[in-house]
């Protein structure tokens, strides 16, 4: 019985297909989801022929999905390898602040870029080194998939690896509890709006103010790639999304100031 | 038609969808294993081992593939959760099913389970905000750690581990207890010697399905555990297991990646795990009560 | 073995559970190493009124028990009454067999290792007496590490006297042992309680008439919580001093 039900079903779902002939699938940075799916709906009403799935799985899954011809749009805040690029279209959403915050009992809040540096691969032990209280630093970290790490270790790191004994937290929003709740902890977040109960460093001399968020130095750029032999309305649907008014809501800003 | 015949066609049409699934279910458990199996086999072949399961750095984007730690990880991790969680859940199955009026049973059996209904990453939020700090002022370092991993896990397994428990305590015929009373048992000792005595196998049983459950637990684990790729030193100290580390690398080694296969492996290794205990459960059931 | 089978007094005993009395004003004496079977319908309060003797109608919620119950100079009626002490000198057997799931060894050496003794060699001496007593020695001597449960029914339930002789208790309580069990099964446990007569003082609850007739020295009958009657068991068989018991004896109830 259960399974008449579940032909049926299954029936009921490749009708529903066929009459919305077109099936759009992304995939790729969970950064990215919010925007997606705050834009998504409306995209939805006005084509009423397509019918978009959304996964997560992280930057690299989604240049991978791409690459290979497993989803038609691949969500990245990683920028792709030469050779991979070469056959994709990128429609950038923006700048994606990464802010460096520490737990509020460091006696820090400010640092230079090569303190940064020392401090996220682990060569600085404790906060008196760098002017603060006598607490050990405890580095956190996205694990390797992250696209905000791979800025990091680029930009910072200037190609190092961020500290082996960094404690590793899947999410931005696990990371960023993590650094609130653990004394000395040291940690890198993707701008969100709602950060509290966090010293947000300041490097060199840069400070944040996310009324210029554009204007601070270190950001992902999140960006949406397509096959360049993508069907038209593939690269349609990425092009409105990289444009969503929704992007504000979750902290992208606009690349020119 | 007559009813009898409709009820035979009936009959021939379900009998045939069950043999339907069943077949699907083996073959997608064959393609399962197959996938991993031939990944895994691959990568055995390729670097061995002593770099593979026996190794101790890992660091999948310079080919070091060396897994001993999760390992390592993933038995310490179970051991100290089943350790905490079973003395609790038997004394909440005992409480339950000996002391709290008959009439309390079918409610906190209900209470239980929907404690077993609760979502793995709220555990996880839960050991962030409580285990987390307690560990760090029980054994020094930052609370992450295999032992935070554990006390969350406990936390996780003791509703089912307390569920397995009640229902064999349940099965204790009550002419047993009333049987060792007569005979100048204390309820202590009619407890011990006879309820415990003669559920020991489903006891165990249950043991070994919570230790299926903390072994296979990933999103809890992840969040506590401080993800490091070494040996751990201590319990203190954070580690990395089995799920937490391909919950971890799943972004960085989509399928089709360089170094995919060791999460392939990773699974095999967990899989293999589970086998084994299912097998253990399937002797310890078969055995007869006595 | 100081077993001195001791009389049992029973003064203006009622029992209740809740609101519901089940025994009402029972009074009676059982003269010591003698057989009382008790008979009456069901309901009629009999199970409880040997529950009463090693309170295990405590085990019911609500239970209330008035009056006195002396067993020998052993009060069990009271608060603050040692139940172990009791247990060890009030032993029982039940409607249906329950040997422990352990082996046949384990089952009658429960009680004595209850009391602390260890020594293999007293156990087994123990288990062996206590199983030529009940009469199943020979049939399970070398089998002795077998699952009870590997037991026929009427072994079974012999097992279990055993277990409760193992003890040394000074009374027997046993509700309707052989309700379970074949007639060849039956018999046994009869001839066994005729040997046990003298040595133990033995409570029989049964519904079996002729079981009464048969094995018991007195016999009581209750009707709806009341002792009715309570005399030889010849004379309350052949000339019942009460129409409800001459009615209950010839059928012509319930």
């Amino acid at each position: 019985m259960f399974f008449l039900l579940w032909w049926m079903a299954i029936w009921v779902s490749h009708k529903g297909i066929s009459e919305r002939s077109v099936h759009i699938a992304i995939s790729g940075s969970s950064a990215l989801l919010p925007v997606i799916k705050e834009e998504l709906p409306a995209w939805e009403i006005r084509h009423p022929e397509v019918r978009v799935s959304v996964t997560g799985g992280g930057s690299w899954a989604g240049l991978a999905a791409v690459s290979q011809r497993r989803a038609d749009i691949g969500m990245s805040d990683i920028v792709p390898s030469e050779t991979m690029a070469r056959g994709m279209l990128g429609y950038p959403l923006g700048r994606l602040p990464v802010l460096f915050i520490g737990n509020q009992c460091t006696g820090v809040n400010k640092v230079s870029q090569p303190q940064l540096q020392q401090l996220l691969a682990g060569d600085i032990g404790n906060w008196r080194q760098v002017g603060g209280g006598d607490t050990s630093v405890i580095v956190v970290s996205r694990p390797l998939s992250s696209g905000a790490r791979f800025m990091i270790e680029r930009q910072i790191l200037k190609g190092r690896s961020v500290s082996p004994r960094a404690i590793i937290q899947l999410s931005n929003g696990a990371l960023y509890k993590t650094v609130r709740g653990t004394p000395g902890a040291l940690g890198y977040v993707e701008w969100r709006p709602d950060l509290k109960g966090v010293v947000v460093m300041a490097v060199g001399s840069s400070r944040f103010d996310r009324t210029r968020g554009n204007l601070w130095p270190y950001y992902t750029e999140p960006t949406l790639y397509v096959r360049r032999d993508a069907p038209a309305i593939v690269k349609q649907l990425a092009a409105d999304l990289s444009h969503s008014p929704a992007k504000a809501k979750f902290g992208i800003y606009p690349a020119q100031p | 038609m007559t009813v009898h015949q409709k009820n035979l066609r009936t009959e021939r049409v379900q009998h045939a969808l069950f043999l339907a699934a069943a077949a699907l279910l083996i073959a997608l458990g064959f393609a399962f294993w197959g996938t991993l199996g031939w990944g895994a086999l691959r990568f055995f072949l390729r670097h061995g081992l002593n770099r593979t399961i026996l190794g101790l750095r890992y660091h999948p984007i310079r080919g070091q593939f060396g897994l001993l730690p999760f390992i390592i990880g993933s038995l310490a991790v179970t051991l100290i959760a089943t350790v905490l969680a079973y003395p609790l859940a038997l004394s909440v199955a005992i409480t339950a099913t000996m002391v709290l009026p008959r009439r309390w049973l079918s409610g906190i059996r209900q209470a239980v389970a929907s404690l077993a209904a609760i979502p793995s990453v709220i555990f996880g939020w839960w050991g962030l905000a409580m285990v987390v700090p307690l560990v760090r002022n029980l054994g020094g370092g930052t609370g992450f750690s295999v032992a935070a991993a554990g006390m969350v896990l406990a936390a996780m397994i003791v509703p089912t581990l307390s569920l397995l428990a009640i229902h064999a305590a349940m099965r204790v015929p009550e002419r047993w207890v009333e049987g060792s009373l007569a005979l100048g048992a204390t309820p202590d000792q009619t407890l011990g010697r006879v309820v415990l005595r003669s559920i020991r196998a489903p006891l165990v049983e249950a043991g070994i399905v919570a230790v299926g459950r903390a072994l296979g637990e990933t999103m809890a684990v992840q969040m506590v555990i401080g993800g490091q790729t070494f040996m751990p030193r201590s319990v203190f100290a954070p580690g990395s297991t089995l799920t937490s580390e391909i919950l971890n690398d799943i972004g960085l080694l989509p399928p089709g990646a360089l170094g995919h296969h060791v999460l392939d492996v990773m699974a095999l290794l967990l899989l293999l795990a589970m086998y084994g205990l299912v097998l253990l459960v399937e002797r310890i059931g078969g055995r007869e009560v006595g | 073995m100081d077993n001195e089978a001791p009389h049992i007094n029973v003064t203006q005993l009622s029992v209740a559970y809740g609101d519901q009395w089940v025994l009402k004003d029972v009074s009676m004496t059982v003269p010591g190493g003698q057989v009382l079977a008790v008979i009456g319908p069901s309901g009629c309060g009999k199970s409880t009124l040997l529950r009463v003797f090693n309170r295990l109608v405590d085990r019911v919620a609500g239970v209330h028990i008035k009056g006195q119950v002396r067993v020998g100079d052993f009060e069990v009626i009271g608060d603050h009454v040692d139940l172990v002490e009791l247990r060890q000198k009030v032993g029982m057997v039940f409607q249906h067999p329950n040997p422990f799931p352990f082996s046949v060894f384990d089952n009658v050496a429960y009680g004595p290792r209850l009391q602390g003794i260890k020594n293999s060699t007293r156990l087994r001496i123990l288990v062996e007496n206590s199983l030529k007593q009940a009469s199943l020695w020979d049939e399970v001597r070398g089998k002795l590490r077998r699952p009870a449960s590997s037991l026929s029914g009427g072994q079974q339930q012999r097992l279990c006297i055993a277990r409760a002789l193992a003890v040394s208790p000074q009374v027997l309580l046993m509700d309707e042992p052989t309700s379970a069990l074949d007639p060849l099964s039956t018999a046994k446990i009869e001839e066994l309680v005729l040997t046990l007569k003298g040595q133990y003082t033995v409570i029989l609850v049964t519904h079996n008439l002729q079981q009464a007739a048969r094995v018991s020295d007195f016999t009581a009958f209750f009707r709806e919580g009341h002792l009715v009657e309570l005399g030889p068991t010849k004379e309350v068989f052949t000339t019942p001093r009460q129409l409800a018991t001459e009615e209950f004896l010839t059928g012509r109830y319930e």
